[in-house]
């Protein structure tokens, strides 16, 4: 059984871009997303990335996710831990977002 | 539950059944015949007998389904998006396990419409490697004269050496 858990998706300033609940399976975790907070840059940016993926126009899409790995998502999760994100899929439309988390690069509460 | 395309007695690419794979020359690689024993209804149909190839397009064969988009008409060269696996559901299994959350795609990837190289020459068109770091087996589907050689004449030549299979959820 997935357990369903909380993350706060934070930029490289450390202000949340999003919320989101997920479930981890197979090391991709993927649910649904808040993006309330993004800026509109960033809402524009993986609207284009939705449309990408949705139009199979997967020429362009080396250069989308660049663009995304630049952005350095970190997720903290509700046991208060921190892990850089990466291969952030957000769509916009239908509320949706998956990413993995870089094994080693996980951070604890109290940990120095 | 899949559509029988026409004959539901065979299927391609499920899992746990038994399958045939027939290599073929001149970049071919390896076309697919599948027989069915016990398939998956997550699966396509095939009939026997025939070969659907290994050069996917997500979505039916139409012809709109094969027109450039605006922004694959100013890559260089212009063209669309094929991936190379060895039966559709191959390829459609790619899209829901690179893409996990993208609904729309999984639900654009239950078809898939698959040909061969040759044929696709034969049709006046030509592939080229364009791997992604997401998909090292992308193709791009060009054409000789570049955006206007995907005219309707051109793309309903090309429509034709496409075979759907669908169901492939």
């Amino acid at each position: 059984m997935m357990i369903s858990q909380r993350v706060t998706l934070i930029d490289q300033e450390r202000q949340v871009v999003a919320t989101a609940q997920v479930a981890e399976a197979d090391g991709v975790f993927a649910g649904r997303i808040d993006f309330s907070p993004m800026p509109v840059l960033l809402q524009r940016l993986f609207k284009e990335y939705e449309e990408i993926v949705n139009t199979h126009t997967f020429s362009l899409l080396d250069e989308m996710e660049e663009q995304i790995e630049t952005l350095h998502l970190r997720g903290v999760f509700e046991d208060g831990s921190e892990a850089a994100l990466t291969d952030v899929q957000i769509y916009p439309s239908i509320k949706k977002v998956s990413f993995h988390v870089v094994k080693g690069i996980v951070s604890r509460p109290g940990s120095t | 539950m899949p559509v029988a395309r026409p004959l539901n007695a065979y299927s391609l690419g499920a899992k746990g059944t038994e399958e045939k794979a027939r290599g073929a020359s001149k970049g071919e690689g390896v076309q697919c015949f599948h027989r069915i024993v016990k398939g998956r209804s997550d699966e396509g149909t095939q009939v026997v007998g025939t070969t659907v190839g290994n050069m996917h397009r997500i979505g039916g064969s139409s012809v709109e389904n094969l027109r450039l988009k605006p922004r694959e008409a100013t890559l260089n060269p212009p063209g669309i998006s094929l991936l190379h696996a060895p039966s559709p559901g191959d390829a459609a299994r790619q899209m829901r396990e690179a893409f996990p959350a993208a609904d729309g795609l999984h639900e654009a990837a239950r078809t898939i419409s698959s040909t061969t190289v040759d044929k696709i020459r034969s049709a006046g068109f030509d592939v080229i490697p364009n791997p992604t770091r997401k998909l090292p087996n992308h193709y791009r589907l060009i054409h000789p004269d570049g955006v206007v050689g995907f005219n309707d004449e051109n793309l309903t030549r090309l429509s034709a050496v496409f075979t759907e299979t669908s169901g492939h959820a």
